[in-house]
């Protein structure tokens, strides 16, 4: 879910809030590179994501992430009964303290950075209903304090004010629970991610339209117990993640994003992700000014 | 700077969060230890009573079939088996003249394998955490069933759970230990864990089994990284943590009741190497080589045995002239077609065995 940290860009003195809903779907199961043809098995992560962000002035911001998770397991081999877990709760939080390192080019780009705590509010030590703990994946929460490095990267095109290019980079740097299964330590992998986006405003009619695109590369450490490597854990991903946003009002946008794997390598075999929908509203209050592109309508009326 | 009319906000956005919350599962678990989830289907078992401690009891991960245990797998001539070298391990099966192996490969895989083998309808059950591949009797209370991977773990062991009433059954303790056959006894029956030449030299005429399984595995990887040889590598908890021996070290254990002795295979070094010793009140013969890789344990039934040498499947003969194979039966001399008794044991890590018979004795030396 790191990957959805970091809100865009507010006015000094604005808030905004974003509420959205993830689901994903990990149902490919991959050995290393390769596609093995097996569909028995499915990990679904259902996420209600809130972020708020306040910024304080125009170079300092501050964001806050919340989650609501719910894990699924589901098994169905052929010619026996499906078998479903699943935990749901409170995951864990990030909270980001963000700078404005630079303004580009007459204010047509920005560069901001990043960094803060993932605050372990999730459980991590929830059981199936006979008791039976179940294992660090399918917990809504890490139980270990992770730290969190985010930067962005933003500029207008100029041919075309409308359209936007961002550059995102960000790093969890993973704590340890120090009481998994009661007696061991587990540290799932670091990980970095690196997102390219370009978005667009057009006009429909009278609503207006962001279209985007946006390709991101995830790298997933292997995870640890006791510090020694968890097999079948960790790999490197590719994904192309087409998005449409509307804009109901100045302040208030509907954003949603399909993510599909254009690439993935694994360590091992594992269910790899096959497909991601993030839809979701963002809310901006108190915003001084308006960024007014020139915008294309996507019909000539 | 925050102010107290920015903080509005705040409080609204705090109090959005926490009604989102509860407006989820009313049954939902709140992050406290150990608490229950609300949602899992565990089939037609449910039952909390456990014959062990059921905190030690993990989820391992995959769920309950994530790890398919095969039925009836197709076998194959040894030459045909191009995917075995020479010194990889199999569990060898032999009933009514027919021999299977059953490669670590596949094991590693499914572990499980429901299969017939002459008359007998044997589960090999074989779990890679702890090493042990056991051959289990599928008939439970005359009624013949099948076996499936429950994805739980004790001890780090495989919980095998039948088909036929859904129990949860412990490899390593060889018993019923939830569900409606709770106390029921493993009827195990015996298997040769060994190389896959050493295998085909002690049953040229062996089948194997195929990696034409119906299931879309790279056979080919070693599913567990480093795990063979780490020692410190143990993956979910384990009780009677002990290093009178190295982790990972695999031993033959025999058990008698509820106690067990141990037998490192690296001290039957070079040729067949046999001890004659005494356990629980039984007179045992163990015999191995970890040149050949195997090693095998029976009662002596009174009878004088040594080890011999280059001619599997001999590996044995007595003072009456009698020659024995791997599974103890006499296949030359007068008591052709007659076994020694066999003794519950089975190869596995160390670890494993001081988990589930913790203070168990260790022979450090043969004489």
């Amino acid at each position: 879910m790191s990957g959805n940290v970091g809100l865009p860009a507010s006015d000094a003195g604005s808030w905004q809030w974003m509420l959205s809903y993830d689901v994903n779907v990990l149902r490919t199961l991959k050995d290393a590179n390769n596609t093995l043809d097996d569909d028995t098995r499915e990990r679904l992560t259902r996420s209600w994501l809130f972020q708020m962000g306040y910024a304080i002035s125009s170079r300092w911001a501050l964001d806050a992430f919340f989650s609501y998770v719910r894990q699924e397991r589901t098994i169905q081999q052929i010619g026996f009964s499906e078998n479903f877990t699943f935990t749901q709760g409170i995951g864990d939080a990030t909270i980001l303290v963000k700078f404005k390192a630079a303004t580009l080019n007459e204010g047509k780009g920005e560069w901001w950075v990043a960094a803060g705590p993932k605050v372990p509010l999730g459980a991590s030590d929830l059981t199936d209903d006979r008791g039976i703990a179940l294992i660090a994946d399918l917990q809504p929460g890490s139980g270990a304090w992770d730290g969190v490095l985010w930067t962005q990267f933003s500029h207008q095109i100029n041919w075309r004010p409308s359209l936007s290019f961002s550059s995102r980079i960000i790093a969890r740097l993973t704590g340890k629970n120090n009481n998994y299964l009661g007696s061991q330590v587990y540290e799932f992998g670091d990980e970095g991610q690196v997102m390219a986006s370009l978005s667009d405003q057009v006009l429909l009619g009278r609503l207006l339209l962001n279209p985007g695109v946006t390709f991101r590369l995830r790298h997933a450490g292997r995870d640890r117990t006791n510090g020694e490597f968890v097999p079948n854990s960790g790999g490197t991903f590719l994904f192309a993640a087409p998005s449409l946003g509307f804009q109901l009002t100045p302040d208030l946008s509907l954003q949603s994003r399909v993510d599909v794997p254009v690439y993935a390598q694994v360590d091992g075999t594992q269910l790899a992700p096959t497909y991601r929908v993030n839809v979701g509203i963002l809310f901006q209050l108190n915003r001084t000014k308006q960024f007014s592109p020139e915008i294309t309508p996507l019909f000539e009326e | 700077m925050l102010n107290i009319n920015c903080m509005k906000p705040l409080y609204l956005s705090i109090a959005l969060f926490v009604t989102l919350a509860a407006c989820q599962d009313s049954g939902s678990p709140s992050p406290t230890p150990q608490t229950p989830g609300p949602g899992a289907n565990s089939g037609n078992n449910a039952n909390r009573d456990w014959l062990i401690p059921q905190a030690q009891v993990f989820d391992g991960g995959p769920g309950k079939d994530g790890i398919p245990a095969l039925e009836n797998p197709e076998r194959i001539q040894p030459a045909q088996a191009s995917y075995l070298e020479p010194q990889d391990l199999v569990v060898g099966y032999v009933s009514d003249g027919e021999a299977v192996a059953y490669p670590h490969k596949i094991l590693d895989w499914h572990e499980i394998i429901n299969d017939k083998v002459g008359s007998d309808a044997v589960a090999i059950t074989y779990c890679p955490l702890t090493g042990t591949g056991i051959g289990w009797s599928r008939v439970i209370n005359n009624e013949e069933t099948t076996f499936g991977v429950s994805g739980l773990l004790y001890n780090t062991n495989l919980i095998p759970y039948d088909r036929a009433t859904d129990s949860n059954w412990s490899q390593m303790r060889l018993d019923c230990v939830n569900g409606e056959l709770q106390g029921e006894k493993v009827v195990t029956l015996p298997v040769v864990e060994t190389t896959w030449a050493t295998w085909q030299q002690m049953y040229p005429n062996t089948k194997v089994i195929s990696t034409n399984t119906g299931f879309s595995r790279n056979y080919q990887r070693y599913p567990y990284g480093d795990y063979r040889t780490n020692n410190a590598n143990i993956i979910f908890p384990v009780d009677n943590e002990d290093d009178r021996l190295p982790a990972k070290d695999r031993v033959l254990g025999i058990i008698v009741g509820r106690q067990a002795k141990i037998y490192p295979v690296e001290l039957f070094n070079g040729t067949p190497r046999l001890v004659v010793d005494s356990f629980a009140g039984k007179s045992l013969v163990v015999i191995g080589s970890q040149e050949q890789n195997f090693i095998v344990a029976y009662e002596t039934d009174g009878k004088t045995l040594e080890a011999v040498d280059n001619a599997l499947p001999i590996i044995m003969r007595d003072e009456a002239g009698n020659e024995y194979d791997a599974f103890g039966y006499a296949i030359s001399g007068p008591d052709t077609g007659n076994h020694l008794t066999p003794v519950v044991s089975y190869i596995g890590y160390y670890f494993a065995w001081q988990a589930f018979y913790p203070g168990s004795p260790i022979v450090f030396g043969l004489e």
